[in-house]
């Protein structure tokens, strides 16, 4: 017994210490400032009142004004993720098996609700849920059916589900952007095992095949950014070729190329910003290393440069929490652009 | 003659201006990727403008037809600028490279369809022509057969006897008489590729490469076509060494580093082959790659071969077509990591196909302590056998998470039965638990064993499949593909399937001793394990042969371009081995539990030791999960 306490003080004393060194990250960039803990932190309105964060007994919580409410409860450690929409709604994934199940294709339970309110209504099982055309629909991939679903937020009876063949990859899981009108895409895998996107009528429930990757080694990821639609094409092993471009009716546009291995994670801002993580290959004394920044291009402006924003070497995630764009890096999270500071909103009475 | 010169030399002038301005545009892309947006936009600007112009070229012409060949009036022949042009920036730079300054070899190019315009490979070509007694030079359009018989007939005779010799006919016969040794020496590997700089064969085996490439796409496709033909002709006649050789030549005439690479690079495949490394690293991998349950040692020496000059096969053969993350690194990578790697990896699993990940681990580091032979017909089975016995041997079959219950009408309750998934056989296997039930609910005869086929060997006509029991995997109707049980034709399904997952990887609190599968495990292989904090420790720790440090980790931080982070917060756990390092490099070789346990990747330990530490933050009960066993 005995011996257990002073090896859990050992490790206790070295964990104290490991966060102490970690703890002098040399950056100008901001940390986030929130009144939770920000590891239990999930979501904060756009406007920053409402403030949704999960506690160790599985529960969901909603906080506004010095209150809180239980939006969802399960088994303690269940983990709880937060999708914002771009108008209010809300999409929340659970997973109560985050300790003992580690099925990285386990589906998780969805919800629905609306920012602030604290109706919540199941809608199924599935990875991926996000919020697409403005919020007019929702998407969620089910990957034990293999199946993409498509549904109206305003009316479930319209929904659409996209059956995905066995394919090569058994942890694939698809990305879907609004394209236009009754159109979405989505990345699927051909029988290579090469990306592809794929543009899915909705209307008509047909598909065409837009573009396929010229190597296994590229994996294509788009997002939305006020009226375009951006694609971006990062490889991975060496093949060193990434590119960025902008899709519409009249074709592809370049906006970024490089002969690196970027790792991609693109996120588009509703001011048409776009952020990316860009790999560096740095030779020393013979040793190749490499190292991950976060760079942003504003797609405003016709010349397209790519602007590095971070400066912490090793950017392996961005995030967006309300409208402000963050770096998790070794558990503390720094702010590269939007609001740092989330502390003051509850102070305010309505 | 002295005009007729001046025009030749003006027409290479322009040719090596244009090449030289592409060469610059493009060199300065490449030293100044931040800024090669603009550039980017205006390149493809250019080869639209250049495509339309052609267009317009073509059709404008369309009526000036000439077969230049033979027509005695013509003193000078030269390509309209608008097509030297649309070459240069349309081709293959080691091609406008090898061609410089030389229109033989430039011919030779076009004869072997080597050049392209921003219209394809041309047919017909636009020319000035300048006729005897007139000073004005004319535009027509020529084929492209005429204009290389007239350049071949009257500035390159030799030229025009290499047609032959890569005739079909001759081909085989041609290029057994070339030379394709390569010297393991850099500098006189590098001297030999330049050799090829003056080679008027270049063009031809450089088309060679590009038939074999079109005709495997065709194949692929299921095309038939005279391509197709020609690449099965050219596989079959030509070994694979040599039609690399000929594909990296084609690529690489102006990187010799690149291609030397290929040949001279030590990679860990030679020390498996001389016995310094286990030469499981090299003989699991080539029969995966060569789809042979058994090899000879000069099958795996050719195979090494292989792995050497074309590394992107690593990366889609993976264990016997069973499914795993895919694709995996390519040999070079494998080959850099296996260096520093100590796991012992003499058996294949099927991570995609087994759910719960940390089974994978478990069984990967029961593999490594323990010397137990694999079931090679299934890697499934093999996976749930071994941890089961672990359940078993600790006395823990109770918390076995997979079971089988039906309702006993005899005893009038519901009965539960543990059972290993997979096609292993054995009391406890799917199979037999099955027939067990059978026999209680259908009285079913005692001796009856279930049988575990697929879906296209099932056939229920054959008087074989008429009586029995039978398990069909994956049965898959016009809606799902679930197994299935048939028991005399008719489809048995009086019993469901439980999976209880419960277990945890590690222990996480005093309550859970024991009852993790890390705990279950050390207790069987009798090891003990220690937390590995920085990479300081990592270093020290795995100095002897059997040490391995397993852990659990967020992948979203760990491998990001595997899974990237979509939601704030976001963490998916998911054990995996580090098994070596690479001090000078800062970087640790890793085994994601869904990758296949042949594909190891070298990660930053900042990766690691992030990951490690996001789940930590996610953890209830802050748990450290990064352990040595020793």
């Amino acid at each position: 017994m005995e011996y257990f306490k002073l090896k859990n003080l050992f490790l206790i004393l070295s964990i104290f210490w490991i966060n102490h060194t970690y703890a002098l990250i040399q950056t100008k960039l901001k940390m986030l400032s929130t009144k939770t803990n920000v590891n239990d932190l999930r979501a904060i309105s756009n406007d920053g009142k409402y403030t949704y964060f999960q506690n160790s007994n599985g529960q969901l919580l909603l906080s506004s004004n010095y209150e809180f409410k239980v939006l969802l409860k399960d088994v303690k450690s269940t983990q709880y993720h937060v999708k914002q929409g771009k108008l209010n709604n809300i999409l929340i994934s659970k997973n109560n098996s985050f300790l003992t199940n580690y099925n990285i294709n386990k589906n998780h339970d969805l919800y629905l609700t609306k920012t602030g309110s604290d109706k919540v209504t199941y809608i199924g099982k599935g990875l991926n849920a996000k919020f697409i055309a403005n919020d007019k629909y929702y998407t969620y991939f089910n990957a034990v059916t293999q199946t993409l679903n498509v549904i109206n937020t305003n009316n479930n009876s319209l929904n659409w589900k996209i059956k995905f063949q066995k394919k090569l990859n058994p942890y694939f899981i698809p990305q879907v952007e609004f394209y236009k009108k009754n159109e979405i895409l989505f990345t699927a895998l051909n029988k290579n095992g090469n990306s592809t996107i794929i543009k899915y009528n909705l209307l008509s429930k047909s598909s065409k095949i837009l573009f396929i990757a010229k190597s296994f080694y590229i994996n294509y990821e788009m997002c939305f950014s006020k009226n375009k639609l951006i694609i971006g094409s990062f490889s991975s092993n060496n093949y060193k070729k990434s590119n960025i471009f902008e899709y519409d009716s009249s074709g592809k546009s370049s906006i970024y190329q490089s002969n690196t291995d970027d790792l991609g994670n693109l996120i588009c801002s509703g001011t048409n910003q776009l952020y990316f993580i860009k790999s560096k290959l740095n030779k020393e004394k013979g040793n190749i290393s490499k190292t991950s920044e976060v760079y942003k291009i504003d797609l405003n402006k016709k010349n397209y440069k790519a602007e590095k924003l971070s400066d912490l070497n090793y950017v392996r995630q961005i995030t967006k929490i309300g409208n402000a764009i963050i770096i998790p890096f070794h558990n503390k999270f720094f702010v590269l652009e939007g609001l740092s500071d989330f502390t003051k909103f509850d102070k305010i009475k309505k | 003659m002295k005009l007729k010169t001046w025009k030749l030399k003006t027409l290479l002038l322009c040719f090596q201006s244009l090449f030289l301005s592409f060469t610059i545009l493009y060199s300065y892309k490449s030293l100044s990727e931040e800024n090669a947006v603009g550039i980017i936009a205006s390149v493809e600007k250019l080869l639209k403008l250049d495509q339309q112009k052609l267009k317009k070229l073509y059709h404008k012409n369309i009526n000036n037809a000439k077969n230049i060949e033979n027509d005695p009036n013509i003193q000078e022949v030269k390509l309209h600028n608008d097509i030297v042009r649309s070459i240069v920036l349309n081709s293959n730079k080691n091609y406008l490279k090898y061609s410089l300054n030389n229109i033989c070899k430039f011919t030779s190019l076009l004869e072997n369809k080597l050049l392209k315009t921003s219209l394809g490979i041309p047919n017909n070509l636009l020319v000035k022509v300048t006729f005897k007694n007139k000073e004005k030079e004319e535009v027509k359009l020529t084929s492209v057969q005429s204009y290389i018989n007239y350049i071949y007939k009257k500035k390159c005779l030799t030229y025009s006897q290499n047609k032959k010799l890569f005739s079909n006919k001759n081909i085989i016969k041609t290029i057994s008489t070339m030379d394709f040794n390569v010297s393991k020496s850099k500098l006189k590997c590098s001297e030999q590729l330049s050799s090829w700089k003056k080679n008027t064969f270049y063009p031809y085996i450089c088309n060679i490469s590009e038939v074999i490439k079109r005709g495997r796409f065709n194949f692929l496709k299921g095309i038939e076509n005279d391509t197709t033909l020609q690449y099965r002709f050219l596989k079959n006649n030509l070994s694979y060494f040599k039609r690399n050789y000929i594909d990296n030549t084609c690529k690489y005439l102006y990187n010799s580093k690149k291609f030397c690479s290929k040949y001279t690079d030590e990679l860990v495949w030679r020390d498996s082959l001389n016995g310094k490394k286990p030469l499981y690293f090299l003989s699991e991998r080539c029969k995966l790659i060569l789809n042979k349950k058994s090899l000879t040692s000069s099958e795996i020496k050719s195979c090494a071969l292989k792995l050497q000059i074309t590394p992107e096969i690593c990366s889609v053969k993976k264990s016997f077509n069973k499914y795993a993350m895919y694709p995996g690194p390519n040999c070079n990578e494998i080959s850099k990591v296996l260096d520093h790697s100590l796991l012992k990896t003499n058996y294949y699993d099927c991570p995609g196909e087994i759910k719960e990940l940390s089974l994978v681990n478990i069984y990967r580091l029961y593999k490594h302590f323990s010397k137990t032979k694999s079931y090679e017909q299934d890697c499934v089975g093999d996976t749930y056998h071994t941890i089961f016995n672990i359940y078993e041997k600790n006395k823990y079959l109770k918390l076995w998470p997979y079971k089988i219950c039906y309702k006993d009408l005899i005893k009038d309750k519901k009965i539960c039965l543990s059972y290993i998934p997979g096609s292993t056989i054995g009391n406890d296997s799917e199979a037999s638990i099955i027939s067990h039930i059978l026999q209680r609910l259908k009285a079913a005869p005692e001796n009856l064993i279930c049988k575990v086929v697929g879906q296209s060997q099932y056939n229920p006509n054959l008087l074989s499949y008429k009586n029995g029991c039978f398990i069909i995997r994956n049965y898959c109707t016009k809606f799902e593909c679930k197994d299935k049980v048939f028991y005399n034709t008719k489809i048995f399904n009086e019993y469901t399937k439980i999976h209880d997952i419960n277990s945890h990887y590690f222990s996480d609190n005093y309550k859970l001793k024991k009852i993790s599968l890390s705990d279950q495990l050390l207790e069987l292989i009798k090891k003990k394990e220690k937390s590995i904090l920085n990479y300081t420790q990592l270093t020290n720790f795995i100095t002897n042969k059997k040490s391995v440090i397993h852990g659990l980790g967020c992948l979203e931080i760990l491998a990001p371009q595997i899974k990237r982070s979509i939601n704030f917060n976001s963490c998916t756990p998911i054990p995996f081995i580090v098994d070596g390092y690479n001090k000078k490099q800062f970087t640790v070789s890793i085994r994601l539990a869904n990758q296949d346990v042949h594909w190891p990747m070298s990660i930053h330990w900042d990766n690691v030791f992030s990951a490690v530490k996001a789940y930590q933050a996610y953890h209830p009960e802050k748990m450290w999960s990064l352990n040595g066993i020793f």
